[in-house]
């Protein structure tokens, strides 16, 4: 399967589960970002399936409380971030050119698709950086201005998060000097274990071989997506088919 | 951009089949048959091999049996007289086996990576039988049949970017950079479908009456193009690439700049206009439409060329910004645009180089930063045209547009009578923006002092729309400026936008959702790659008659 044919079925798929057209059209975006860069996209949808069909996200009301200049807590209700990580980002974006923004967004699933809203980030000529715990790995994304691909690692820690809690931290800053430093003062990063890093290259790397080879998709995965990308569709009729022109 | 216009434009220099042709011809393409195993009756399966600059090609062709009645035009159709793939590489025979238990499929069908287009093709029911009996017989067609329908196949959809498997367009551009251009590769497959019709009809004839059957002339080969159906399939595309087509337009409209700008109307080139506009009148002439609007247009097209014509006789202008103004001031929308293509023809050193222009990546963007109260003067600023819509009318929102569980083929219904407003496609730009407009007026109105960031955190279902509104409102042509969802509405002129920048001629309307045409009538034979080109086969004409034609 190619990329824009995975990402037109997601779309509908996603459509078919009641998305606004920003919601599908993000989540496609993050899904084949994350399958066609080797992270699994599709195996996070198929962990997300119920969730993404109850309609959480679309009734998830977002209010940011901000404590400090700068400095933001965010409840997502439980929010995937395959349909929401963009939103976050743009909102920790929107004053980054003022100096450094952080938001610590809690009640959030799906984490590691946070990775391609970092990339629209750095598109904008904007530094990210975000962070997370699950159980005793501690992930680390971040991506300089204008790059194409962020720097991932994964920190193995002594001890074991609050695995109610599930939040992240977004931080953003147009100073990538200043990004570096608060990534470099994160406490966690010192009593850690570099146990994976997935390099800039590594992306760019895995995303050819997927250009060049197209994806493969389970047909399970496959199944459910068409399943509910036909819901989209409508029932044709002799009435019907005079709508496209006979 | 501004639906009528863009449903007036014509063929020009910088369309994708001209730029293709000069490519194939200045490289000196290799295209040869590797096999053409056709039995009597011009079945079976011909491979061509295309060695082009960058790469090698290949061509596979499935020519089966089809009934009369199960031949259509419809994208909803199962069954086809030509399958085809053009392909990366060279085809073993087990990849040929692979590509014959899917091409025939087509939307059915499994392809991979290697792939760059599947289409298929039917006979022109008209024509097709006709050419082979009168080969057969030792006679060249009548050039009066061909000008009525200028081909012996019809393509029905030409599919690529990724669909069924194949590759996906970032991979062609990047790998296959022989068709690195906008749909380079759909409209060499046209070409190929031309040249193999052109061989399987020589064949049949031959097969048929071996002792008396000739091949076709070349003059009257080059005057059978390859048809073309397009049907509302197309339109999405237009409302769903605004930045892609804005490119075009911004490309086109940049030619005409140049010439209007850096061109003199010296005598040859005062010259060399009347001939092309004469070119024009008989091509347009040549037109057999049953379509009363389409008709009544190239009537129109007619009687202004003469007059303009005529006026650049009387005045000979010294600037062609002259005969612009007048074209402005004094005829249709057609015309004007007929005009500025011809006159696209006759400066190539201004404009050839923004061949290489016609690419765009395209990505809708954020700027969460904005204040929100500047974001309300963007729309009323670049949106006018959406908020002037009144959509209190009960036209303004008589019609959507839906997907068909027949192949997901688009089509129009309209509200209260068809099935499926539910489930309509997300095409209604202008009712976006002012569904939009009005909440960030109801935002402000509370807190002027609001961001885009903050708005879209209250408001997310409008992240979609208001990234489109500050990415094109930055684009020099912005978005197509028309109401979707009006009970008037004329898609048949998003077709039309679409098809003169692939270079097709001889609109021929079915109805206001879809348009049959000609595409590379005039162009070079595959057997002219390596002889000396001249690019100058726009707007066709019949050629002459000689005197053992009817014999």
């Amino acid at each position: 399967m190619s990329m824009n044919e995975l990402s037109s079925l997601l779309r509908r798929s996603f459509e078919g589960l009641g998305f606004s057209q920003a919601d599908y059209e993000d989540a496609a975006a993050a899904t084949v970002w994350l399958e066609s860069h080797g992270f699994e996209g599709l195996d996070t949808v198929h962990g997300a399936w119920s969730h993404l069909q109850s309609r959480t996200v679309e009734n998830t009301v977002i209010s940011p409380d901000c404590t400090i200049r700068g400095r933001y807590e965010i409840d997502c209700g439980g929010a995937s971030l395959l349909v929401r990580g963009r939103l976050m980002v743009e909102f920790v974006m929107a004053e980054a050119n003022s100096g450094l923004v952080q938001a610590e967004c809690h009640r959030v699933r799906d984490r590691l698709a946070i990775l391609p809203s970092l990339v629209v980030s750095a598109g904008y000529g904007i530094a990210a950086l975000a962070y997370w715990q699950n159980g005793s790995d501690f992930h680390v994304a971040g991506i300089e201005p204008g790059a194409a691909y962020p720097d991932y690692r994964v920190f193995t820690l002594p001890f074991d998060s609050d695995p109610s809690t599930r939040s992240i931290c977004i931080v953003c800053c147009s100073n990538t000097q200043m990004i570096d430093d608060f990534r470099d003062a994160l406490p966690q990063t010192k009593i850690a274990i570099n146990a994976l890093h997935i390099s800039p290259r590594e992306m760019a790397n895995c995303r050819e071989a997927t250009l060049m080879n197209g994806l493969r998709v389970e047909p399970d995965y496959l199944g459910t997506l068409i399943v509910s990308a036909e819901r989209v569709l409508v029932e044709s009729t002799e009435q019907s088919r005079r709508g496209a022109g006979e | 951009m501004n639906l009528e216009r863009l449903g007036s434009l014509h063929p020009f220099r910088l369309s994708f089949m001209r730029i293709l042709m000069r490519r194939i011809m200045a490289e000196k393409w290799q295209i040869k048959a590797e096999m053409f195993d056709l039995d009597q009756e011009g079945l079976g399966t011909a491979v061509y091999t295309i060695d082009a600059r960058h790469g090698q090609y290949s061509f596979a062709v499935f020519a089966n049996y089809l009934s009369p009645e199960k031949r259509s035009d419809r994208v909803i159709a199962d069954q086809w007289d030509m399958t085809v793939t053009l392909c990366e590489g060279r085809v073993d025979d087990a990849r040929l086996e692979r590509l014959r238990s899917n091409v025939p499929l087509q939307e059915a069908g499994r392809l991979d990576s290697s792939c760059i287009i599947l289409s298929r093709a039917n006979k022109s029911s008209r024509n097709f039988d006709y050419v082979v009996d009168t080969l057969a017989s030792g006679q060249q067609p009548s050039l009066q049949n061909i000008a009525r329908v200028g081909y012996l196949y019809r393509t029905t959809a030409v599919y690529g970017s990724g669909k069924f498997g194949m590759a996906d367009w970032q991979k062609v551009h990047v790998v296959d950079k022989d068709f690195s251009r906008p749909f380079a590769a759909e409209m060499f497959t046209c070409y190929l479908i031309r040249h193999f019709s052109l061989e399987q009809a020589e064949h049949i004839a031959r097969q048929r009456c071996p002792s008396t059957a000739v091949e076709l002339r070349d003059d009257i080969k080059r005057y059978f193009g390859i048809g073309n159906a397009t049907g509302l399939g197309m339109a999405p595309f237009l409302i769903n690439h605004p930045q892609l087509v804005g490119r075009w337009i911004l490309v086109r409209e940049t030619a005409l700049a140049r010439v209007i700008k850096f061109a003199a109307c010296d005598e040859d080139s005062h010259a060399r206009m009347l001939g092309l506009i004469d070119r024009a009148a008989t091509h347009l002439a040549e037109i057999d439409t049953d379509n009363d609007i389409q008709s009544a247009a190239n009537r129109t097209l007619l009687v202004e060329l003469a007059e303009a014509r005529r006026w650049l006789q009387r005045i000979e202008p010294t600037t062609w910004r002259q005969l612009v103004s007048k074209a402005s001031a004094t005829w249709t929308t057609e015309t004007q645009e007929l005009l500025n293509s011809l006159l696209l023809e006759l400066h190539p050193q201004l404009i050839d180089d923004l061949e290489d222009e016609l690419c765009v990546e395209e990505s809708m963007h954020l700027v969460p930063g904005q204040p929100l109260t500047e974001f309300l003067q963007t729309i009323e600023a670049d949106y006018d045209w959406a908020l002037a819509i009144d959509f209190t009318k009960p036209h303004s929102r008589a019609v959507f547009w839906y997907r068909s569980l027949e192949k997901s083929e688009p089509r129009l219904g309209n509200h209260g009578v068809d099935p499926g407003a539910d489930k309509a496609m997300n095409l209604a730009v202008a009712w976006d923006v002012r569904q939009c407009y009005e909440q960030v007026c109801e935002c402000l109105a509370v807190n002027e002092r609001m961001s885009i960031a903050d708005f879209l955190l209250r408001h997310s279902n409008f992240r979609s729309i208001v990234r489109r509104i500050q990415t094109l409102a930055k684009d020099a042509y912005g978005d197509i400026q028309a109401n979707l969802l009006d009970r008037d509405v004329l898609p048949i002129h998003l077709l039309r936008c679409k098809l003169s920048f692939f270079g097709v001629s001889k609109f021929d309307p079915k109805s206001r959702m879809w348009v049959r045409n000609t595409m590379f009538q005039g162009a070079p034979l595959v057997s002219d790659i390596g002889t000396e080109y001249e690019d100058d086969w726009y707007f066709p004409v019949m050629p002459r008659e000689t005197a053992s034609e009817h014999d």
